[in-house]
């Protein structure tokens, strides 16, 4: 019983981070955005895609890394979760692999601050890790840092996948 | 006929039909019936209500619902005694017939969420109805059923239903003729025909996506325009020219599909007026005027609690109880009167009481005891606007002003709910004479006329609504700069002191322009305050599709949305309100009435007014009262168009005809005229127009310069010189003439009168 993931993968500072490409719904190059002011730093402005007016959130930033170097342009990878539409910025776009069930992990129990909010696991690819990104948590900006630890106390380890 | 359990397979639309017309028919029916009340002889009220219960019972006959089947037809035997001139009509039977109304949309509500007529038994309803059928006498006869007849027909007409007592009643063709045929009266086939035919229900999905479909494309053909405008090709101008105007048209058919009259909301409150007039022992009528006029269906359930919120206060707290009317010297019975209309591109629904008005007095008091106001300024403040204070959330909180003034009860509430959909309301009450509550609304939500302005790198939207005006101002004007108080700016306009917010500060958007450029303030009015807003340039005045932001966003006050610019950026909406209350200039109420006690101590309670002086061809000067005026426009000289002895310009969706000042005044010219068909004389410069609204038409008034804006009492205080003018003033130390809006009215009238039409093109 071999399960297959389809996962859409990309690259942030480094890390090779994946989503389910269920919840992708296209890839597009650096877009003109505009600056909202007030907003949480994570929240990089506006695009315009085709008339529908999308947010865009870097995920440097929410995942507290490195600011983006001002001459790479970023990414964006379109998503939809809950009704809304979300880009998140990413440095790289990387492929769309397939990885068996059997491979992933959840993560890590002592993984600290956003990252242990965020990331739910890793696919063990034979030369590195794909990290598993919680979306709804990721485009969820009102569950900062600390705020989002007090939900899930003990090593409840998020099960989600692990049952599949 | 037994209760079918079996769900109705495939009949879900059919279901869908007769429950959307059956619920119109039963808010029909509670109206005929309260006009009933008033006009017991009218035959045509009963046929409708007759007409009503009968349908319903033909249907639901033929879908099964027993129940359902069995109560509209203890109503319709009522009814065709009724109807036969064989019953009279009271004020007993309407109460009975308004709660068979009720029992029969219970059961419709039943039958949509479940697929039966529910469980509830309605036999008490039943046995009253065909109590009543049974004739007068009974209720005065007290408790003897014996004499006439049958104590027998009650109960039969409970435990076994029609069959019973469709035998008892003569036979009515009608009646019979619902199982047999489906069109059993005339007058309902004829009606009902008409009406499916040229009619059909859609789904508010589809509407609602047509209307996002339509935006696009307004946001499209903007892109386009911007375009085009900068290719100079004539032939793509051409083809733009066609699709602004295509656009333009679809998207004022497509509004219209989703415009609702107003009545769709009305036709519950009287209803609603008669039975809390029976509940407060009053006597109220509701007057309804207006019931056609139309707006857009999110606005119209927008306003439906703050509408019924303000009819219940009138009622309940507004009207008299009948001894104290007649100890006033009013009539016993109070009127509330409702009354829509659209005016200025905007709609305007007012709800008037004759009842006893707001006691200021008490108000005023207990607006002092919370400490809203002082009492130095309580005494200043003129009546007017301390009524205005029953919008104040804290007047909201306080018992005891609510029991005393009675009104105040949510009105906060009322308040915010019509600003939050960009309306506003205003009250006026005189003591004894009753209240006008006046609300403003826009025609439509979606799409708005908006002012682009920039600051530092970015776009932002302002919706036309707030804005009051636009203040540019040279840095080397003397005297006209920006003073400070304590590090906070003001700018003098006209005399008072304007408080200002420099966009780029509130919103950290870093360095502020440079010193040397002009300043450009736009003004706008926030709830009762008026303040400047300092952006670096205005840009371009446009229609824009509002679109919400994502949750992720709505927590931002200052942003009430954002749109796509004809250059396909995104801006941001600016929300005035939100951008006010961020720069702290409405976070208490105490400061929020300071602007409304500066003003009225300073006036002297005079009549002042904003007025446009403005010159005219002989050299002098003339005040044009700015309160009846839409717009201020400039417009090249090379954009207007002639046609036949009329000069035109195109604006907006509309054409503009154009009329001159001097024509109006009657002037011998000594100047060549401002707007004329020679295209070769000063093709360059502009021409100024003052646009107003006449009739619910607009028309532009040519004037030579506008000098000023003064703020002054108008009341004139020499005679009229001549025709067209209202008298003269003294502004700025210097004799003015002051314009007499009549003379454009009727200048208008004159032109409408002649065959040709100047009217709007997409009539809205």
């Amino acid at each position: 019983m071999s399960a297959v993931h389809q996962v859409c993968t990309f690259l942030v500072d480094g890390y090779l981070i994946g989503l389910s490409t269920g919840h992708v719904r296209e890839v597009l190059r650096s877009q003109n955005i505009t600056r909202v002011p007030l907003a949480p730093p994570a929240v990089s402005g506006l695009i315009n895609l085709r008339g529908e007016i999308v947010t865009a959130i870097d995920l440097r930033l929410r995942l507290d890394l490195e600011p983006p170097a001002e001459d790479r342009p970023p990414m964006n990878v379109v998503v939809h979760k809950n009704g809304a539409m979300v880009s998140l910025l990413v440095d790289e776009i990387g492929e769309v692999i397939e990885v068996p069930e059997e491979a992933y992990e959840p993560a890590p129990e002592h993984l600290g601050g956003v990252w242990r909010d965020l990331i739910r696991g890793a696919f063990k690819l034979p030369d590195r890790l794909l990290l598993m990104l919680d979306l709804a948590r990721a485009i969820d900006l009102n569950q900062a840092t600390g705020g989002g630890q007090s939900a899930h106390t003990a090593p409840v380890a998020l099960p989600h996948m692990e049952h599949r | 006929m037994t209760e079918q359990d079996n769900p109705l397979e495939g009949m879900e639309e059919v279901i869908e039909e007769f429950l959307a017309e059956s619920a119109e028919g039963l808010d029909q029916m509670d109206n005929d019936l309260i006009a009933l009340e008033a006009d017991p002889a009218n035959h045509e009220l009963l046929a409708s209500i007759f007409r009503t219960i009968h349908s319903i019972k033909g249907t639901c006959g033929f879908f099964g619902f027993s129940r359902l089947e069995s109560v509209s037809h203890a109503g319709e035997n009522l009814l065709s005694r009724l109807r036969d001139r064989e019953l009279d009509f009271s004020q007993e039977i309407a109460t009975v017939l308004l709660s068979l109304g009720d029992a029969v949309r219970e059961m419709l509500t039943a039958i949509e969420s479940a697929n039966n007529d529910g469980k509830k038994d309605y036999a008490d309803l039943v046995a009253t109805l065909a109590r009543l059928a049974e004739g007068p006498g009974r209720a005065d006869d007290g408790a003897a059923h014996g004499e006439r007849t049958s104590p027998v027909r009650p109960t039969a007409a409970r435990s076994e239903g029609e069959p019973q007592a469709a035998a008892e009643i003569p036979p009515e063709p009608s009646a019979a003729a619902a199982k047999s045929a489906p069109a059993p009266d005339p007058t309902t086939t004829a009606a009902g025909l008409s009406a499916a035919e040229s009619t059909i229900r859609v789904d508010v999905d589809i509407l609602d996506n047509l209307m996002n479909l339509v935006g696009e494309l307004v946001l499209a053909r903007n892109q386009i325009l911007a375009h085009s405008a900068i290719q100079q090709d004539p032939l793509l101008t051409g083809a733009c020219q066609r699709l602004n105007s295509i656009t333009g048209e679809l998207q004022q058919d497509v509004m219209k599909t989703r415009m609702q009259p107003i009545n769709t909301i009305w036709n519950k409150f009287p209803r609603v007026v008669r039975d809390l007039a029976k509940h407060c022992g009053k006597q109220v009528r509701i007057e309804m005027e207006g019931k056609e006029t139309e707006l857009d269906k999110s606005l119209i359930e927008a306003i439906k609690d703050p509408l019924t919120h303000l009819i219940r206060n009138a009622v309940d707290h507004g009207v008299e109880s009948p001894d104290d009317r007649v100890a006033k010297g009013k009539s016993a019975e109070g009127c509330v009167s409702l009354t829509a209309y659209h005016g200025g591109g905007q709609v305007i629904i007012e709800i008037a009481d004759d009842g006893a008005g707001i006691d200021v007095d008490r108000l005023r008091e207990k607006a002092i005891a919370l400490g809203m106001i002082t009492t130095a300024q309580a005494t200043q403040m003129p009546d007017q606007d301390i009524c205005r204070l029953i919008f104040a959330p804290g007047m909201t909180t306080a018992k005891k002003v609510t029991n005393i003034s009675g009104r105040g009860v949510g009105m906060d509430v009322v308040r915010t709910n019509l600003e939050k959909i960009g309306g506003f309301i205003e009250l006026e009450s005189k003591r004894d004479r009753g209240s006008t509550f006046r609300i403003q609304l826009p025609l439509t939500l979606a799409i708005v006329p908006a002012l682009l302005v920039r600051s530092g790198k970015e776009n932002f939207a302002i919706p036309q609504g707030g804005i009051l005006e636009l203040i540019r101002m040279n840095p080397d004007t003397p005297g006209s700069g920006i003073e400070s108080i304590h590090g906070v700016p003001v700018f003098r306009l006209r005399g008072k002191l304007l408080p200002l917010i420099y966009l780029h500060q509130e919103l950290n958007l870093g360095a502020a322009p440079q010193g040397d450029q002009a300043l450009n303030i736009v003004v706008l009015q926030a709830d009762t305050k008026k303040f400047g807003l300092v952006v670096d340039a205005i840009e371009d005045s446009t229609e824009i599709v509002v679109k919400p932001l994502c949750d992720l966003l709505k927590a931002l006050p200052v942003y009430a949305g954002a749109t796509i610019t004809g250059d396909g950026k995104v801006a941001l909406i600016l929300d005035v309100l939100g951008v006010a209350k961020h720069a702290r200039l409405l976070s208490e109420h105490q400061e929020r009435f300071s602007d409304v006690d500066a003003a009225s101590s300073l006036d002297d309670h005079e009549d002042r007014c904003a007025l446009i002086i403005a010159t005219t061809s002989d050299g002098g000067r003339i005040a044009i009262p700015m309160d009846s005026v839409v717009r201020l426009e400039e417009f090249k000289r090379t954009s207007l168009e002639h046609t036949g002895n009329r000069t035109v310009v195109q604006y907006g969706r509309e054409i503009l005809p154009l009329i001159e000042l001097t024509d109006l005044l009657r002037e011998r010219r000594r100047k060549p005229r401002l707007i004329t068909s020679d295209k070769t004389s000063h093709t360059n410069d502009a021409v100024h127009a003052l646009v107003y609204s006449v009739d619910e038409c607009s028309v532009g008034v040519v004037v030579d310069r506008i000098q000023d804006i003064v703020e002054q009492c108008s009341a004139t205080q020499g005679p009229p010189t001549r025709k067209g003018t209202l008298g003269t003033i003294v502004v700025n130390g210097k004799i003015t003439e002051v314009f007499d809006i009549a003379a454009l009215q009727r200048e208008v009238s004159t032109m409408r009168k002649r065959p040709k039409r100047a009217a709007a093109v997409g009539e809205g």
